[in-house]
């Protein structure tokens, strides 16, 4: 380091900058947490109402799905004639397991865990984008 | 006992919320000396120093802890500096440098000399380093800067600048020789 240049160098006078503008810049990052939480919610807001709306139909497609696998009339073979069952237990657990819907299972699931998840995020941004900054 | 810039990013990543305010308030007046200095007085260093804080928060998650904070602060104070810069063409024209970037004096003086004891009396009286660094373009003022005022190493120059070490010295050598002269002639 050259000295001479460093002696120049230390008559500079620091300068202080204003104290709004730290709390501008906080101000600013919240505002842009605030859009961020707005479109989140509002995504969100919309895969709720979408996933709610999808429940309905993808619900009675799995209940038709049971219907038509079977898996009621095997169900209902183990509550009227349960005894006569039982000594066939491991090939009527199988039978019983293979009619099971699991593909209209997994959708009405899936569906569910979307509502539920959009729900709760929609719920958790709610706050920050409808707090007021003056 | 004082937190260090890593640790308060690690905490404001964790959900500590006050740790970016310590952080920015610990290096706001730096970045602002630096900026106030760097770009022309019509140019608004609120408005830089303020984005530079938000590319900061913004890009929190990509500094490596590894890395020494300031270094990466000023990289992003000074590129934001440029930027507005460009945008209201601030960077075109400077008294000494020609089309090329380059300049005449520096072919034509050494650099050994060391300074007149007057200049450095009357230094500490006038605004002589403030009217000097507007005086020389902003590549040889940002390593003047950060070398004398923010003590930076020349390595550390060449990451914020992102340029290879010779060409630091070599723009520290320059400005250093233009100064130099322009102190001469006044």
């Amino acid at each position: 380091m050259n000295k001479d240049f460093q002696t120049l160098f230390n008559t500079l006078k620091p300068l202080a900058p204003k104290k709004e503008l730290s709390l501008g810049v906080l101000l600013r990052i919240r505002r842009y947490e605030q859009r961020v939480a707005r479109i989140k919610f509002v995504l969100l807001s919309a895969s709720s109402f979408i996933s709610g709306i999808a429940l309905v139909p993808v619900v009675s497609y799995a209940v038709s799905g049971f219907a038509s696998s079977g898996f009621y009339e095997y169900l209902s073979l183990l509550y009227s004639d349960g005894i006569a069952v039982l000594p066939y237990w491991e090939e009527f657990a199988l039978t019983l397991a293979e009619a099971v819907p699991v593909f209209e299972i997994s959708l009405v699931l899936a569906v569910m865990y979307a509502l539920l998840e959009s729900i709760k995020l929609a719920i958790k941004n709610m706050p920050m984008a409808f707090y007021k900054y003056n | 006992m004082e937190k260090t810039d890593s640790e308060l990013i690690a905490d404001y990543l964790n959900g500590d919320e006050k740790s970016f305010e310590i952080l920015m308030n610990r290096h706001m007046k730096a970045v602002y000396n630096f900026v106030f200095r760097l770009v022309p007085k019509n140019i608004d260093v609120d408005d830089i120093v303020s984005e530079t804080f938000f590319k900061v928060w913004k890009n929190l998650k990509k500094y490596h802890a590894g890395e020494k904070f300031t270094t990466w602060l000023f990289t992003i104070a000074r590129n934001t500096a440029y930027d507005k810069m460009r945008k209201k063409s601030a960077l075109a024209f400077f008294n000494f440098d020609t089309d090329d970037g380059n300049n005449f004096l520096t072919d034509t003086l050494a650099d050994a000399e060391p300074l007149p004891p007057e200049i450095l009396e009357q230094a500490e009286n006038k605004k002589i380093v403030e009217n000097l660094l507007e005086r020389i373009s902003p590549d040889y003022r940002e390593v003047l800067l950060l070398h004398y005022v923010h003590e930076f190493t020349f390595e550390e120059i060449g990451k914020i600048l992102n340029k290879p070490l010779d060409t630091v010295k070599s723009q520290h050598r320059r400005a250093l020789i233009i100064l130099r002269k322009i102190l001469k002639k006044s």
